[in-house]
């Protein structure tokens, strides 16, 4: 139930209570006692909005995986598959988690990772666990959708990896996942795609939160886009903030995930922004992240202090990102007083000169409204530089990235 | 002069960014001129001031502008190699307008004079060429470098007198300071290339090993090689390379005597 309901049942209430004060302070108290054990009652039927989240594979990686590291290991496993000398072996190895490391072998000659599904030091009877790379070279392998075996203290699952291999010098690999968990969910008149990515990063699970229609977008949890954010306890979203509960569920060996939105109220301050094409603006402050979509010049958020504000702008066919990390200074919500905030558009290209003995060095940045950086996101060409002198072009050039 | 960033970024903002006004003045040129007045002050040495001696200004320049060509020739790894190879050529300039000071003396003396010719003159220019941000660790790591380089080459060539045997022959003596130079480097990169092995559990590509040792020492042939061909060609020269590395002039045509030329 929404608060303002709440406080509209209790006013209704005690209105009652007084209609019937004449009758007597017996009956009154009657009334009275009959009103708060309603009220009582509506208080504790607060109901979550709960959203089952089905497994689904992205066609695009999403993020690092949950495995954190790959051990190498030049003890032979039990059994193995013949590889010729170019075999190399190791172990998945999931930090963070209870689950046992992962054997695995690659064959570079054959192009081949064995995988040890079952965990029994045997490579050659996981018949599902064997991938051929699509790489030419014998050095570098990119095995895709690979069903990475898991388990929790529910049962066994498994998420997708694409797997980078690279044997140069060392055996050194990459996990990209290509799994998480989404549903939809009605808030604020609007469809949305909720989602669940389990990175086993020091982040933790990152929500994907985004318009129902955008669902057929790839994401990442690296684009800056901000339409995936660490699942904290509380998440304020279309004026309301909610705590957020995640359990996992098992139905006939298939898992999902149930994300529960509880209700909270708490006071809320006024906020100004100077700036323009905002899209989503996310503030996180401890264990509570604000998201605010198309906020406008105001709006309205709970009241606390925030260390971290992202900032995506939207305009046409445009996006660009903005970190704004006020260690030193909170930004600071109260219901006392308005608080402004200065970033957004328009955005500036600028060039930033600086001399280095007998160099020039000219580094491009891209402004925004309070001096906050942005970066564009999705394909880009390099930003450009005219040099004039007296008003004459005397140079031009382009920058290179990095 | 104005600046001017120029970016597509839709309708986020303009495509063009304001003009940035900066001031800007051409860079002193006395980074650049000083290694050259301190070489005239060398050639300006008593023993120098004869006209053969200025001819030393060729190969120098001429390997400067190989440098100058370089870092468009050879890829980014090799970036660190180009800076200290122009502090080097001084150097080896250095050793060749000095070496009248150590001709015909003790090979242990020649090795001395023309490690600190060598060490000190590169260690100027080198400090000369940095620019304020690369001050500081970087330039302490690329002075031992050149410090260590310049040991290696004056080395080098006191071998190479060892190695002709007192003879001075042209090709023999290029061939021998070639075999010297690559004995030296292979003999100072083995710990280092120990050192490698022993932190990369995989080990490291032979490739990577040959280019540890062979690249310095063929540098170093390189370097040195103009500064041979003048002495070939020079008599001034000619004369301190033969008394640097003890080379005995070439024997002249046995003499017929008196007797014998009346008998016929």
């Amino acid at each position: 139930m929404r608060p303002e309901h709440f406080a509209r049942q209790q006013a209704s209430g005690c209105r009652a209570a007084a209609r019937f004060r004449h009758v007597g302070g017996f009956l009154c108290i009657l009334a009275w006692l009959a009103n708060s054990v309603s009220c009582l009652g509506q208080t504790e039927t607060v109901t979550p909005v709960e959203i089952a989240l089905k497994y689904s594979e992205a066609q695009e990686p999403i993020g690092l995986a949950p495995v954190a590291s790959s051990l190498p290991t030049t003890q032979p496993f039990t059994k193995e598959p013949p590889g010729g000398p170019s075999k190399v072996r190791g172990r998945f190895d999931f930090h963070g988690a209870d689950i046992p490391d992962l054997p695995w072998l690659w064959a570079g000659q054959e192009k081949k990772l064995y995988l040890d599904l079952n965990r029994n030091g045997d490579l050659t009877d996981d018949t599902n666990g064997v991938f051929v790379s699509s790489e030419r070279t014998p050095s570098y392998a990119v095995l895709k959708s690979v069903p990475l075996p898991l388990h929790s203290e529910f049962g066994h699952y498994s998420c997708l990896v694409d797997i980078h291999l690279y044997n140069f010098r060392q055996v050194q690999c990459t996990m990209w996942l290509r799994s998480f968990y989404e549903g939809r969910v009605t808030l604020g008149g609007t469809e949305w795609q909720v989602g669940v990515v389990e990175t086993h990063s020091p982040e933790g699970r990152q929500l994907l939160l985004r318009p129902w229609s955008r669902r057929g977008q790839p994401f990442s949890l690296h684009s800056g886009s901000r339409e995936t954010l660490p699942l904290l306890h509380s998440l304020f979203f279309q004026g309301q903030l909610y705590d957020l509960t995640c359990q996992e569920q098992f139905d006939s060996q298939a898992r999902s995930l149930r994300l529960a939105l509880t209700p909270k109220t708490v006071p809320l301050g006024e906020v100004h922004v100077s700036g323009a094409h905002l899209g989503r603006l996310t503030f996180r402050g401890g264990q509570v992240i604000a998201v605010i979509d198309r906020p406008g010049q105001s709006f309205r958020m709970p009241t606390g202090s925030y260390s971290r504000l992202g900032v995506v702008l939207e305009a046409e066919d445009s996006r660009a990102y903005a970190n704004v990390n006020s260690a030193a200074a909170d930004i600071r919500v109260e219901a006392s007083q308005a608080t402004t905030l200065d970033v957004g558009g328009p955005l500036t290209n600028l060039v930033v000169v600086s001399r280095d003995a007998t160099h020039l060095q000219l580094n491009y940045t891209l402004e925004g409204r309070g001096g906050e950086t942005y970066t564009l996101i999705g394909p880009r060409k390099s930003p450009e530089f005219r040099i004039l002198r007296e008003g004459k072009q005397v140079a031009a050039g382009q920058f290179e990235f990095g | 002069m104005a600046f001017i960033a120029v970016a597509d970024i839709g309708g986020l903002g303009a495509r063009e960014g304001p003009a940035i006004l900066y001031p800007w003045r051409p860079p002193s040129i006395l980074p650049s001129v000083l290694p050259w007045v301190a070489m005239l002050v060398l050639l300006a040495a008593p023993a120098n001031r004869k006209r053969k001696a200025l001819w030393l200004l060729l190969p120098l320049a001429l390997l400067l502008l190989v440098v100058s060509w370089l870092p468009n020739a050879v890829q980014n790894d090799a970036d660190e190699l180009v800076d200290v190879v122009r502090p080097m050529a001084f150097g080896i300039a250095a050793i060749w307008s000095l070496s009248f000071l150590w001709v015909w003396k003790h090979r242990l003396l020649a090795l001395v004079g023309s490690f600190l010719a060598s060490a000190g003159m590169s260690v100027l220019v080198l400090v000369l060429d940095q620019s304020q941000s690369t001050m500081g660790l970087e330039v302490w790591m690329k002075a031992l470098t050149v410090a260590v380089w310049a040991l290696l080459l004056s080395a080098s060539l006191v071998v190479a007198g060892i190695i002709c045997r007192r003879q001075y022959r042209p090709g023999r003596v290029v061939a021998s300071l070639m075999a010297s130079c690559v004995a030296l480097h292979v003999a100072a990169a083995i710990p280092f290339v120990l050192a490698a092995v022993i932190g990369q559990p995989g080990g490291i590509p032979g490739s990577a090993v040959l280019a540890i040792v062979l690249v310095p020492a063929l540098a170093s042939v390189g370097m040195l090689l103009p500064f041979l061909l003048l002495s070939f060609g020079n008599e001034l020269y000619r004369e301190r390379l033969q008394g640097m590395l003890r080379l005995a002039r070439e024997p002249l045509p046995p003499m017929l005597k008196p007797d014998a030329a009346a008998a016929k």
